[in-house]
């Protein structure tokens, strides 16, 4: 994995914001509706942020993104998820004690994260009877987005092999 | 209802549909690199995910792009053709690699983007490829999910 970085961020000024402030703020047409929907998966979403947490961590640990799996987000903590749940976000996650509701959030992010020419009505017919219907969308959009901007930072590179855990809040609009 | 990732509804929250639509949206309106080439990539990624009716698809930005190579790009057999300029190889090989796996980009496949695109150019496409991949996968998990087709 690359850990020198393929490109410049943006230099000054600085907006605060963990988005514009980044790489991605050089493709400036992107930007603001990368920017949106990054905010809205969690601001909006019909899914409590926890199993949002969880969704998003699958994917970190699977695209093997170091600065993903390294982040936390603050509005999961204060849903209740801990470090020995998320513990649990990972291969053999069938088999843990995580509930029925989780390991189905789980299993509908490896089939789109892992072969999503495989995914069966049987699937959905499970998802329904946990999920209503927008929270199955709202977290088929949460993982394509972690998805996709998890291979973006991996690919542009400046990727430290390792980091310890930290906190932070979803980025605002 | 069957979905490429032009039609694509996953009926999420408005807000965020919206949204995630207007990611799709944005691509056929940057400046960053040629819409054509970038649909060629699109077909390439079509092609890798065997995504038929994507693989159909002609998106709202490939004016410009030649019928010819978009046939050579969903064959795989791009690579033996004349007729793509050197940018246009520079990102399909970039979309190839980065179907197997973002960790396996080179610094050459990257300065290669950027050398033709500048580094808006390579963070364009990487973020382009990332959300044109995303309503591919979710175009065949939705398609499954609703038919078993």
């Amino acid at each position: 994995m690359a850990t020198k970085s393929r490109v410049t961020a943006p230099s000054s000024p600085k907006t605060g914001h963990v988005i514009r402030d980044s790489a991605f703020g050089l493709a400036a047409d992107l930007l603001e509706p990368v920017v949106r929907l990054t905010h809205l998966n969690w601001a909006a979403s019909s899914v409590n942020p926890g199993l949002i947490e969880m969704l998003r961590l699958r994917n970190a640990r699977t695209v093997n993104c170091v600065i993903c799996k390294s982040t936390r987000y603050d509005v999961a903590h204060r849903d209740g998820t801990t470090e020995e749940k998320l513990a649990l976000v990972d291969d053999g996650y069938q088999n843990s004690n995580l509930d029925r509701r989780e390991k189905l959030a789980l299993e509908f992010a490896d089939t789109y994260l892992q072969d999503p020419d495989r995914a069966s009505p049987d699937l959905m017919a499970r998802l329904r009877q946990e999920f209503s219907p927008r929270q199955i969308g709202d977290m088929a959009v949460a993982i394509a987005t972690f998805h996709a901007m998890s291979r973006c930072a991996v690919g542009l590179g400046g990727m430290p092999e390792n980091m310890p855990v930290f906190i932070m809040s979803p980025p605002s609009a | 209802m069957t979905y490429t990732s032009a039609e694509l509804e996953v009926g999420a929250t408005p807000e965020i549909e919206a949204a995630f639509r207007a990611i799709w949206e944005s691509l056929g309106c940057q400046r960053h690199l040629p819409k054509a080439t970038l649909e060629l990539a699109r077909l390439r990624l079509a092609a890798l995910h065997r995504a038929d009716r994507e693989m159909a698809l002609r998106s709202p930005w490939a004016t410009g792009m030649h019928e010819r190579k978009a046939g050579a790009v969903l064959a795989g057999a791009w690579h033996r053709q004349d007729d793509f300029d050197a940018a246009e190889r520079s990102v399909l090989a970039f979309t190839e690699i980065y179907a197997q796996g973002p960790e396996f980009i080179t610094d050459e496949l990257a300065t290669e983007i950027t050398g033709h695109f500048g580094d808006a150019g390579l963070v364009c496409l990487i973020e382009a490829l990332g959300f044109i991949d995303a309503r591919i996968r979710l175009a065949l998990v939705f398609n499954r999910l609703q038919t078993g087709d």
